[in-house]
Parts: structure tokens; C-alpha cells; sequence
């Protein structure tokens, strides 16, 4: 009879333990989904990627600069204006 | 009994690897959403084609209607790995502008307009404006400034949009 119980107990106890296993498995496969979709490796991915069409290296810019730069004085107003609105910053790609 | 605790502690085994197979699995196979940066990449591709070094290209026949195959002379593919095609849609547009007024870029000043891929995904382009929706296609619109030869101003505005929804999103 004492060894029944006893056997009885260790069995509870895996089973117990079995269920803890599969829980944490659970919640960590549901985690694992969560950061797939929104981890900090892809955000970080995602910067590195977007970095291309920042405004710093703005290939679009860059090619308005160039061509600010060989525009006559006297028709530099219109242009003027049109930079101003978009607020390119000129100076920056001219500079360097 | 003990013939039993080995059967359970293999078990436990193939379920611990195989949870963490599946996390690894289910993290590592969400795709990266590259596409607007393909749109960006794009659009200034076609932007060399029209313009370099602050000039238009001698290609563009301004005032003319430039029948000649835009793809092909900007050394552009639009064909995909994709069953459904039409993956791709560009449009370049060149407007002169020569008062404040035109700085609208209205269809009258319009000189030059091409047009390549797909028209029917420029409908996606107005949704994700308001709200950013991963199932629909992106659009990266740009505008810059350039001359052509006689020292004329023009601003040169490019739509570029990619689909590719099926490779880019889950």
C-alpha cells in the first residue's frame, strides 16, 4: 500500500512537471511569433535599409543641388521658392 | 518503472528540441519587408535615366512625344520570379516651371510623361498614406530639380510602387 501512494506521487509529480514544460514551451513559442513580427533585430534591420533613402543621402537631393548649382542667378527665385517649401537642405549636400 | 521513466524523459526530449525548433523556426522565417526601399531604389533608378549631373538627359525629347520603349532605354526589367506578373509600376512626369505658379505641377506644364508596369496598384498607394498597410503595395514618390540644355527649368516628379506582397509580408 506505502509503495503504491509513493509511485502514485512521483507520477503526479512528472505529470505536473510535464504540463510545467509544455506551458513555458507555449509562452515562449508565442514570444518567439511576437518578436519575430516586431523584434529589435528587424527594427535594427529595417534603420539599416531605410538609412539609403534618409535625407542625408538623398540621392533626389542631391541631383537638385547639382543641378541648383549651374542654374543662371537671374532664374534662381522660382527654384528658390521650391526649395524652400520642400525644405531641402541645400546647403548640406553644396558644402561638401 | 524505470522502463517507463526512460520512454518519458525521450519524450520530453523530442518535445523540448522540437518547441525550440519551432521558435526558431517561426522567428527566423518572418520575411523582411524591404519593399519600400525596392520603391526608393527604383524611382532612382529612373531618375539617373532622366537626369544626370543636373541635366536632363539628351534621350527626352521635351515637347515631343517620346514613343521610344522607357524600360528598355532606362535598362529596367519588370518580369519576376512571381506566377502573377505586374509586380511593378513607374511613372515619371516633367514639368516646366518657369513663374511661382507653376510649382503646382498642374498638366499644364507638363512636357514629358512616361508611364511602365502595372496602373491598377496605384490605387494602393492612397490607403497607406493614412494608415500603413503591410498587404498592400508600396509607393515611394519623389520630386527633384533640373535643366536641360538651353538652361530651361524643369521639376521632375517619379511615382515607383512594388507589390510583391506574397515575398514581403507573412
Amino acid at each position: 500500500m506505502r509503495n503504491k501512494k509513493a509511485q502514485v506521487a512521483t507520477a503526479t509529480t512528472w505529470i505536473v512537471a510535464t504540463l510545467i514544460i509544455v506551458v513555458i514551451l507555449t509562452v515562449f513559442f508565442y514570444l518567439a511569433n511576437v518578436l519575430a513580427k516586431k523584434s529589435l533585430l528587424i527594427e535594427i534591420k529595417q534603420e539599416i535599409i531605410s538609412r539609403g533613402f534618409s535625407e542625408e543621402y538623398n540621392l533626389f537631393n542631391v541631383k537638385t543641388a547639382s543641378a541648383y548649382l549651374q542654374t543662371p542667378e537671374n532664374k534662381k527665385s522660382v527654384i528658390d521658392t521650391w526649395i524652400k517649401v520642400q525644405k531641402i537642405p541645400l546647403n548640406k549636400y553644396i558644402k561638401s | 518503472m524505470e522502463k517507463f521513466i526512460s520512454i518519458y524523459w525521450f519524450l520530453i526530449l523530442i518535445l523540448t528540441a522540437g518547441g525550440i525548433s519551432a521558435m526558431v523556426f517561426a522567428f527566423y522565417s518572418h520575411p523582411y519587408d524591404v519593399r519600400e526601399a525596392e520603391a526608393f531604389i527604383l524611382g532612382e533608378k529612373v531618375a539617373d535615366c532622366i537626369s544626370n549631373n543636373g541635366r536632363i538627359n539628351e534621350w527626352i525629347e521635351i515637347n515631343k512625344e517620346n514613343k521610344d520603349d522607357f524600360l528598355k532605354k532606362c535598362h529596367l526589367n519588370f518580369n519576376t520570379e512571381f506566377k502573377e506578373q505586374g509586380q511593378y509600376y513607374v511613372k515619371a512626369e516633367i514639368f516646366e516651371i518657369n513663374s511661382l505658379n507653376d510649382l503646382n505641377l498642374d498638366t499644364d506644364n507638363l512636357k514629358v510623361f512616361f508611364e511602365s508596369g502595372n496602373p491598377a496598384i496605384i490605387t494602393h498607394c492612397k490607403p497607406q498614406e493614412e494608415k500603413e498597410i503591410e498587404k498592400l503595395s508600396k509607393c515611394s514618390e519623389n520630386v527633384f530639380y533640373s535643366l536641360d540644355s538651353e538652361n530651361n527649368q524643369y521639376l521632375i516628379k517619379i511615382l515607383s510602387i512594388v507589390k510583391k506582397t506574397e515575398k514581403n509580408t507573412k
